[in-house]
């Protein structure tokens, strides 16, 4: 399926929310993110991606392209190409390669965020298991 | 048939891979056709280019020698002497195959000679042969052995922004910058663009975006080149996408006036300090081979005259750049957020720029008529580094180091051999073991003077830079062994009437000297050494030609940093740590410099270890010393260490070295680990 589509961001919740252990995948962690994929083909338009996680238990994950998740008050905020994202999503490249390179940029308490570098690798590794048309 | 095969009987694909793979055993093909066991060039053209360290002292004119035609006409690396180098080697290992294009590269090469000259210099190379025997290869292919490169919508975007001879797919010319952009294993799936304005990169950054292709700009490619072979290389790399090389951006201009420079991307520290010496001025000295925006960026200038120059953004007034969006701004626009500011904290790691700096004007300095150069040798470095310190704080002198022993050896013998005999003679018999390297004027002299007991003056740097060849024979004198026995043998040859007796016996002159060199070379570097500025030890640290010596024959890699330097056994604690590294991974290893950063607050510390690049498992030992290195740096505290001084150098040093690093938590550690597990490999 295609990604970023109704269909995807649907699976995606539900995968998510069936295969991932909140205590040994995402470490009991009790935070939230904003993801902001830019230039997104064929028109350069951007996705907004939002979860919060309590106690390693997803509370909200929302995909929308409108924006609105921008008033949610997102621990972190991360900023990327949609290349990148989909690189780290197909696991070409770690979420560390790609800050580092600064192909994305974290807003937020830098050593608080490395310590979810692990969490949020388990969630893409879970995405992953979607067969993906990128 | 032994000897002799035809090449009719196999295809295209078979041919090219079987054409390399004898011709590396020293095959050649005759005038009909066939291949004979007998041309051993191709061999020694790879011996050469496995050694070539991509230093870029070929691509600007260091000993009035002319500079490579082809590469300052063409620009693209691959018509360069190090692209050639490089090109060999890929074609070697059967990673590309010959194109259309390769012929072009090779018929521009005139075989002027010029790179001969300055990489024997630097590194004792020949790199000519290495373009003959390429051109003698392309000329032996038949026709339809060229592989033919299709246009994509990408390169016809990148042209109509450039211009046609601008921008390329050609994988021979893409492979040319493996090794000092591109890491060792890459797909070659890239382009190259040559912008020549700021307009263009910023064009050329919405045209990455739009298209969702990563990019990365490159100037000398020397500070990735060294970081290659290790585990660095994976961050440092552009993975695929478009190389933006910045080689056309030489606007230079002096504006003698203000003090100051406006100076392109494309411009190296050599070709600054020529333009700014025409008007008694001189810039903050990076490596000459160094382009200087890039050296801002990458490092803030990490250079002897520090002190008193400056670091960081001090080096500059203004810079033109360009953001990840391909917006182009100044840092003089008044509207702007703060530019100078960057994060605290060891998380703070960066191994690309954030933006482009097309465009500098940067800080020159006077040129004082009195200025003079004082050396002051030392057995122990703790005597050494505490001098180093007090004048730093004192604001004494324009240049101010401890130089190892091992740089000295090296920046003053021309081969590598004469360097390990002259490193031997300070070693085991005078003792010479640093020297406190002071630039400065007749104040300042005198006040060295004064605080010590003995000291090294230009004129007998001069004569140690022209007899070196004879300074280093007397690794078997028994004058030496007896002379090593005396309880100060420096006091001894430097303070008393010894020293008159070591001038006149080194017999120094051009003629000597230029003796060790290849026989065809010898007038040319008789020439060289006659140049007043060649033994000019003040011009030397200003133009840095002789650091790429530390090259010959193999690479070096010298992690360190800037260290705070209120407590001097930490200071010196830090830096046994990396001699212990070295010894415990058996790489051969010493003490660079330590240069006085901040009025003498902190020094900057580079500690290197030589090794051979081209051997996969020493390459391994280095990458742990990296990591190693840096995690217990981290842990000691009061230290930025070079990994995060990275991309730092648009920043105030104020803002980058205070507040100052406290040790790292146990916690923090671990973190710390994890992070560079992933960035560079968790089996590190």
């Amino acid at each position: 399926m295609k990604f970023l589509s109704d269909e995807w961001i649907k699976k995606a919740k539900q995968i998510t929310a069936e295969k991932l252990d909140p205590e040994k995948d995402l470490k009991k962690a009790t935070t939230s993110l904003l993801n902001i994929i830019e230039n997104i083909p064929p028109n350069g338009s951007s996705i907004y991606f939002f979860i919060s996680v309590k106690n390693g238990f997803i509370e909200e994950f929302i995909i929308n392209k409108t924006g609105s998740v921008l008033n949610k008050d997102a621990e972190f905020v991360v900023i990327g190409n949609y290349d990148t994202f989909v690189q780290i999503l197909k696991g070409e490249m770690s979420i560390t390669i790609a800050l580092i390179k600064n192909r994305i940029n974290i807003k937020g308490d830098k050593v608080k965020a490395l310590k979810f570098v692990k969490p949020m690798d388990k969630f893409n590794t879970c995405l992953r298991q979607i067969k993906t048309e990128y | 048939m032994t000897n002799f095969l035809s090449v009719k009987t196999f295809n295209k694909k078979n041919y090219i891979n079987f054409y390399l793979q004898v011709i590396a055993l020293g095959v050649k093909m005759t005038s009909d056709g066939t291949l004979s066991l007998e041309n051993t060039s191709f061999k020694e053209a790879i011996k050469i280019a496995k050694k070539g360290t991509h230093c870029g002292m070929c691509r600007f004119d260091f000993l009035e020698s002319g500079v490579c035609p082809a590469g300052r006409k063409k620009g693209f690396l691959a018509y360069w002497p190090q692209g050639r180098m490089e090109i060999v080697k890929q074609l070697y290992s059967g990673k590309v195959k010959p194109t259309e294009k390769i012929k072009d590269i090779v018929q521009s090469c005139n075989f002027c000679g010029c790179c001969d000259k300055q990489c024997n210099f630097t590194t004792q190379l020949r790199p000519e042969k290495v373009a003959r025997t390429l051109k003698e290869f392309v000329e032996n292919l038949d026709e339809n052995e060229f592989e033919q490169v299709l246009e994509d919508d990408i390169i016809r975007g990148l042209r109509d922004i450039v211009g046609e001879e601008w921008a390329t797919n050609d994988p021979v010319i893409i492979s040319s910058y493996t090794f000092t952009i591109l890491p060792l294993d890459s797909e070659l799936n890239y382009y190259v663009v040559m912008p020549d304005s700021t307009k263009q990169v910023s064009e050329i950054i919405k045209f990455a975006n739009k298209n969702n292709i990563p990019y990365l700009p490159r100037s000398g490619g020397t500070a990735f080149s060294a970081a290659a072979p290790t585990v660095l290389a994976k961050g440092l790399s552009l993975e695929r996408g478009i190389i933006i090389d910045l080689y056309r951006l030489r606007n230079l201009e002096i504006h003698p006036e203000s003090c100051t420079a406006t100076v392109g991307a494309g411009i190296t520290m050599f070709e600054l300090q020529k333009e700014a010496l025409r008007h008694k001025l001189r810039a903050l000295a990076a490596e000459a081979g160094a382009h200087v925006c890039s050296n801002i960026v990458t490092t803030g200038i990490i250079s002897t005259w520090g002190n008193r120059y400056g670091a960081f953004a001090d080096n500059f007034i203004d810079l033109t750049t360009v953001d990840d969006q391909g917006n182009i701004k100044k840092h003089s626009d008044w509207e702007r957020d703060n530019p100078y500011s960057t994060e605290p904290g060891f998380t703070n790691l960066s191994l690309t720029p954030h933006n482009i700096v097309t465009e500098a004007v940067v800080k020159l300095h006077p040129i004082f008529e009195d200025e003079e150069v004082v050396l002051v040798p030392f057995e122990k470095l703790r005597d050494a580094y505490r001098l180093l310190i007090i004048l730093g704080k004192r604001g004494v002198g324009l240049s101010l180091a401890v130089l190892s022993r091992k740089y000295l050896a090296e920046f003053l013998s021309p081969t590598l051999q004469i360097s390990k005999d002259f490193d031997y003679v300070c070693k085991n018999y005078i003792k010479l073991n640093y020297v406190v390297s002071v630039i400065c004027n007749q104040d300042d002299k005198k006040i060295v003077e004064d605080m010590v007991d003995y000291t090294i003056d230009q004129s007998l740097m001069r004569s140690l830079i022209l007899g070196a060849p004879r300074f280093s024979n007397l690794k078997d004198s028994e004058f030496m062994k007896i002379l090593s026995e005396e309880e100060d043998p420096l006091k001894t040859i430097f303070a008393g009437p010894m020293r008159d007796h070591l001038e006149k016996a080194l017999d120094p002159s051009p003629e000597n000297v230029a003796k060790v060199f290849d026989e065809d070379l010898q007038d040319f570097f008789k020439n060289v050494y006659s140049k007043p500025e060649m033994t000019d030890i003040i011009w030397l640290h200003a133009f840095r030609i002789l650091p790429t010596r530390m090259m010959r024959q193999q690479m070096f890699m010298g992690p360190g940093g800037a260290m705070w330097t209120g407590d001097e056994d930490h200071y010196l604690n830090w830096i046994q740590m990396f001699s212990d590294m070295g010894d415990k991974l058996n790489v051969e290893h010493s003490l660079g410099f330590i240069t006085p950063l901040d009025n003498g607050k902190f020094a900057y510390m580079e500690y290197d270890y030589y090794y051979d690049h081209n051997d996969p498992e020493v390459c391994d030992r280095i990458s742990k010393i990296v990591v190693d290195s840096m995690e217990q740096s981290l842990v000691k505290g009061k230290v930025l260490t070079i990994l995060n001084y990275l991309f730092k150098g648009i920043y105030r040093k104020e803002h980058v070295l205070y507040p100052i690093a406290e040790g790292i938590s146990k916690e923090e550690q671990e973190l710390f680990k994890e992070l560079l597990g992933t960035v560079l490999g968790d089996e590190l």
